[in-house]
């Protein structure tokens, strides 16, 4: 493969991905799915970078690179905590949970049909058990009871 | 003669059918325009909430791949012989890993598509010179922060899917956030068409006696030491901000519940099912 070739096709690779990311940036609502997507559209210009890299013969392409790996590296430990306090807080990990920040004129956003489906999914009956050995005391101090962990 | 061979003579090969299609549909723009309709209409039922039938999805991921297809033949020069096969078997594990992340409703599958997108770029990353962003690509990405986002999601989402994972927004938001996206595709594809070689690139080589590792710590640290100095902060700070901001204890439930009154959640109360 020539050079330019070469190239050219990364370019292409490159920017499938990162309209790809973007397309899953503004469909998907679950906060984290959407931080990937973010991550995606970061590999399509890193991919470009080296591309370029490798044109012109020259190691600035691929040391920008690096330094978005360690910049990534940084931002997934912060938006990881972030997506945590606010999951808490809102008790999901749906991002129109946050709608109430909205402007004023704008409508809110109702979700137009939840499938009986996924409905019926989320609320699955789990098996309960046969009870074996001693029952633990059950602290009655501790106000916080998760029933799954 | 081998009858395959005759067989073979008879389908006309690539270029012909591109110069026909090309003939058909008149200049680049307008095939790169239907070609977005095409995959954004695609994806647009594709993803979740379009639909959940098993004929309809299989009918929207032809419609994909026909649209993202044509926009590869479209702007790619690369034949597809020799070596590049190779390339091109790469590339097309990272895009169609890509389409199937964005695609699939489970988060625990989208985040293990994700490393299947970064080995394939990681991949890509070995071919064009950069053995040492390949390798890091897959240990870092795939190996701890991949990783991380898995941890997180067992964390925040352990009961497995959500509804809210299975829909998307509104219709038509939905098939707009499919076309921007593949616009912004189509428009890179587009200007990166028109890119035309400078005669007097310098091609000089980047793995001087095969020590490429060498060469690139020298650079690394040589011309971009500042740079790394400043990346060592920047990690340092993030890891703290990280653990700080995990650490926080809020005095009990009772600020988490005077926040949700303020900030108000009958949204996700009065629609999603309860898991409490």
């Amino acid at each position: 493969m020539s050079e330019f070739q070469a190239l050219q096709h990364a370019l292409v690779i490159a920017a499938i991905l990162f309209g790809l990311g973007l397309v899953g940036f503004f469909v998907r609502r679950n906060m984290i799915v959407m931080f990937l997507c973010v991550e995606l559209m970061l590999q399509g210009v890193s991919l470009a970078l080296v591309a370029w890299s490798r044109l012109y013969g020259q190691w600035d392409g691929q040391m920008l690179v690096t330094f978005i790996i360690s910049v990534a590296a940084c931002e997934a430990a912060i938006a990881l905590v972030l997506v945590l306090m606010l999951c808490q807080y809102s008790g999901s990990l749906d991002i129109a949970g946050w709608q109430n920040l909205r402007e004023e004129s704008v409508r809110p956003f109702v979700d137009q049909e939840v499938p009986e489906e996924a409905i019926r999914a989320d609320q699955k009956e789990w098996p309960i058990l046969t009870p074996a050995g001693i029952e633990p005391k059950k602290s009655t101090e501790e106000p916080l009871h998760r029933s799954h962990v | 003669m081998n009858p395959f061979w005759l067989f073979a003579s008879v389908i006309p090969d690539f270029e012909t059918i591109k110069a026909f299609v090309w003939e058909w549909f008149g200049g680049t723009e307008r095939q790169l325009a239907l070609a977005t309709v095409l995959t954004a209409t695609g994806l647009w039922k594709w993803v979740p909430g379009g639909t959940t039938g098993r004929v309809s999805r299989m009918v929207a991921g032809l419609v994909v791949a026909l649209g993202l297809g044509w926009m590869i033949a479209i702007a790619d020069p690369l034949p597809l012989r020799g070596t590049t096969i190779l390339v091109w078997l790469t590339s097309l594990i990272a895009v169609i890993s890509a389409v199937l992340m964005i695609t699939e409703s489970r988060p625990f599958y989208s985040a293990i598509w994700f490393a299947m997108v970064l080995a394939g770029v990681g991949g890509l990353f070995l071919f064009y010179g950069a053995q040492f962003l390949g390798i890091a690509t897959v240990a870092v990405y795939a190996g701890a922060i991949v990783v991380t986002f898995l941890f997180v999601l067992m964390l925040a989402q352990p009961h497995g899917q959500a509804y809210f994972d299975r829909l998307s927004w509104g219709t038509w938001p939905r098939w707009l956030g499919c076309a921007t996206g593949i616009a912004m595709t189509a428009t890179l594809l587009w200007v990166s068409a028109e890119i035309t070689p400078i005669a007097s690139a310098p091609a000089s080589d980047l793995a001087p006696d095969g020590e490429h590792v060498a060469a690139f710590g020298a650079q690394l640290f040589s011309k971009h030491l500042i740079a790394v100095e400043l990346a060592g902060i920047l990690l340092t700070a993030a890891l703290v901000g990280a653990v700080a901001m995990a650490t926080q204890r809020t005095p009990g439930q009772t600020m988490n519940r005077q926040l949700q009154r303020a900030v108000g959640f009958s949204n996700l109360s009065s629609k999603g099912p309860s898991h409490e």
